[in-house]
């Protein structure tokens, strides 16, 4: 079933719909509903939780909020959600401003971090509990709880306690039941937390393949770094209440614009320089070997003065060649699967990582043993300080 | 409190070693005297109170029948059934007015902080620490021709004549909710106290006003609460002797009464006993209900 049809369904019989008033076309699909913050500020007992985020989440995509553990991610879905108000900005869906309206006004469902599934009711129950709110008709219910377990395969649990249920189950109702409404924007809490690894792969591919068939207008919290990179359309990078970053998981990778960004995700190596010149699409730095490189200016636009450096441990190649040479002594070896990652220390100290498809050269590399390394001018950025 | 109770022994692995003190305290407190009661009610009563060791079901029988003067023959009387039916409602009016106020109190109370709560709990409890009596004459003095209430409203100039509100089966059963409501309050605050909050955020998530919450998530799951709190109300608001006596004014009587008055200036402890055996079992009847319910809330 396509979308077109689900908002229809819901446009008709929810009094939430906020799609289909009368100055706008009669196909609710049609409308773009971006989600919309407007410096957001949020403060829990004088401490500042979320500070004066600004971002648009686009309608369709599967947006994720990234970061470690206290830095608001689950304080910003409570207040898209409508748990909390905050005490400054604006939240908006489409055309309609969302900051007087309840939780239960919101045409926006949240799967918890917890799963929150109603113990008294059984799969079926709490999957249809938000269309009884809405008073859809007894036959719609039974039909819509159907396509939707059918879409989370739990068609043959559906007379099934809450409490007799595997993780893995319980996530699939808990997502089912934040489906079933159609609702403009999805909020998943960290749904994938609590499972188990192989479970957890899974899952994110039926998750993706769900968001993706329903074009789906989703914001995940996660923060799994892996998970985040593989499922997301953007990824707004959080540190104490901030986004330092948001774009695409490539370009969050590639072009990280702070020294938070680049080791959050996958793993980095710093080295400090000195900026000597600066152009609109160069800068050029001189390194503490001496030695001068000219790298593209990306996300970070850099100061006068002391620079850092970023590459990849992945375009750390063995040996002498163009691009920046340094030198360094093993430290470290190990094997992860068919890479070897090595840590190396620079004369003055500096750890390197550098990681490679497993050679015949890179295994006789011995601990202690001195050794060229060389990095591609292109695969170098500046990056910021974080604050 | 019952819950508690309840939730202690289904946890003890090793269950019976641990029950046994409270077993011992069943038997010699609870069932030694039921017997006697059972007893005593099959026996013949002695013309100056006591009992002689004569059997007979002459006491059940009269629960139902009265000898005609006369013919000396059994006719059907519904004296007994209608005391008993009228502690019954009596009872079942106490249990659902505690439920109407105990539910929004506990409720309110659990949505405290901690802190706030154990203020709030020992407010609840504090009239207990004076007894029954002192508490139900308080009330004689609050809501009597005289009183508190009347006083008020007679010099407001709201009413010239006082209200009657003592000795009728408002004040009865003003004062049964009196005695009873920590009975249900607590239980219910316990119950609610362990419902997740986040059950109450997702039902309003999932579109439910404030009220469809209470009645659709937040009641189912605390149904162990409930049941022990309507318990907890019901079986002695069904024997309660003091507070129909003074604030009914004796006019209606009831099971309690009624008991006593066997014992007392009846002199018939057989009838008085039949008469005791019957509540028990309206009370035992009450556990079951409440014990089905508890079975399907777990
Ligand atoms: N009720 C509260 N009272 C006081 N501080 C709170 C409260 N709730 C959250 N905080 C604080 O707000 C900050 C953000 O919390 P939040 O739960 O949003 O973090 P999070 O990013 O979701 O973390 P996690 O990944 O561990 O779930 C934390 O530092 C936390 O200590
Ligand atoms: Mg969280």
């Amino acid at each position: 079933m396509g979308k077109g049809e689900n908002m229809e369904r819901v446009a008709r019989r929810s009094p939430l719909s906020i799609g289909s008033t009368d100055d706008r076309p009669a196909d609710a699909a049609s409308v773009r509903q971006d989600l919309v913050l407007e410096s957001v500020s949020y403060a829990i007992a004088g401490r500042q939780v979320v500070k004066d985020i600004s971002l648009t989440v686009r309608d369709g995509e599967f947006f994720t909020l990234l970061g470690p553990s206290g830095c608001g991610k689950t304080t910003l879905l409570r207040l898209i959600a409508g748990f909390e108000s905050p005490q400054t900005g604006s939240i908006s869906l489409g055309a309609t401003r969302l900051e007087g309206l309840p939780a239960a006004r919101r045409p926006i469902n949240t799967v918890f971090q917890n799963y929150a599934l109603f113990p008294h009711l059984n799969v079926a129950g709490n999957v249809a509990f938000g269309l009884r709110m809405l008073k859809w008709s007894r036959e719609d219910i039974a039909e819509r709880v159907d396509e939707v377990l059918g879409l989370v395969q739990l068609l043959d649990l559906r007379h099934r306690r809450v409490s007799e249920l595997s993780g893995g189950q319980q996530q699939r109702v808990a997502l089912a039941r934040a489906l079933a409404p159609s609702p403009k924007v999805l909020l998943l809490d960290e749904p994938l937390s609590a499972l188990d690894l192989k479970l957890r792969r899974d899952m994110q591919v039926e998750l993706k393949r769900i968001q993706t068939e329903l074009r789906q207008t989703v914001i995940f919290v996660t923060h799994d770094q892996e998970e985040a990179l593989s499922m997301s359309d953007r990824i707004a990078i959080m540190r104490d209440g901030d986004i330092l970053q948001c774009e695409t998981p490539a370009a969050l990778y590639t072009q990280p614009a702070d020294r938070f960004v680049a080791a959050f995700l996958g793993e980095a190596n710093f080295l400090s320089a000195k900026l000597r010149a600066i152009d609109n699409f160069h800068a050029t730095v001189e390194m503490r070997n001496g030695q001068t490189a000219s790298i593209a200016l990306g996300r970070h636009m850099p100061a006068p003065g002391e620079v850092t450096v970023m590459f990849r441990p992945e375009d750390v190649e063995l040996g002498s060649g163009p691009g920046l040479s340094l030198t360094a002594s093993v430290i470290q070896k190990s094997y992860l699967g068919s890479d070897l990652s090595f840590q190396l220390h620079l004369r003055d100290g500096t750890p390197v990582k550098l990681r490679s498809r497993a050679s015949a050269a890179m295994e006789a590399l011995r601990i202690g043993q001195q050794v060229p390394l060389s990095i591609p001018f292109e695969q170098l950025r500046i990056v910021g300080e974080t604050r | 409190m019952a819950a508690i109770v309840n939730h202690r022994t289904s946890t003890a692995g090793s269950g019976l070693s641990l029950a046994a003190p409270a077993i011992v305290l069943a038997v010699v407190l609870g069932c030694i005297p039921l017997a006697f009661v059972v007893v005593y009610s099959l026996l013949t009563p002695a013309s100056f109170g006591g009992v002689e060791w004569v059997a007979s079901a002459n006491a059940y029988r009269s629960l139902l029948f009265r000898k005609d003067l006369f013919s000396e023959e059994l006719v059907f009387s519904p004296d007994h059934l209608m005391i008993f039916g009228r502690s019954v409602l009596l009872a079942l009016a106490t249990t659902v007015l505690c439920f109407a106020v105990g539910f929004p109190t506990a409720a309110y109370m659990a949505s405290r902080s901690p802190r706030a709560r154990k203020w709030w709990v020992l407010a609840i409890t504090i009239p207990f620490w004076t007894s029954l009596l002192v508490r139900t004459l308080a009330l004689m003095l609050i809501i009597g021709d005289q009183g508190l209430i009347n006083g008020l409203l007679i010099r407001s100039g709201l009413i010239n004549a006082p209200v009657a509100m003592l000795y009728t089966d408002f004040a009865v059963l003003l004062g049964l909710l009196y005695s009873f409501l920590p009975f249900m309050v607590l239980p219910l605050l316990s119950s609610l106290e362990k419902l997740d909050p986040r059950l109450l955020e997702a039902g309003a998530d999932l579109y439910a006003s404030r009220w469809r919450i209470a009645l659709q998530i937040v009641l189912p799951n605390i149904r162990p609460g409930i049941a022990a709190g309507c318990l907890l109300v019901f079986v002695p608001a069904l024997g309660s002797y003091v507070v129909p006596l003074i604030l009914g004014g004796g006019r209606s009587m009831m099971a309690g009464d009624l008991i006593a008055l066997q014992f007392g200036t009846s002199r018939n402890w057989p009838l008085g006993s039949a008469e005791s055996v019957v509540l028990v079992l309206f009370v035992a009847l009450a556990f079951a209900l409440s014990n089905l319910v508890r079975r399907r809330a777990a």
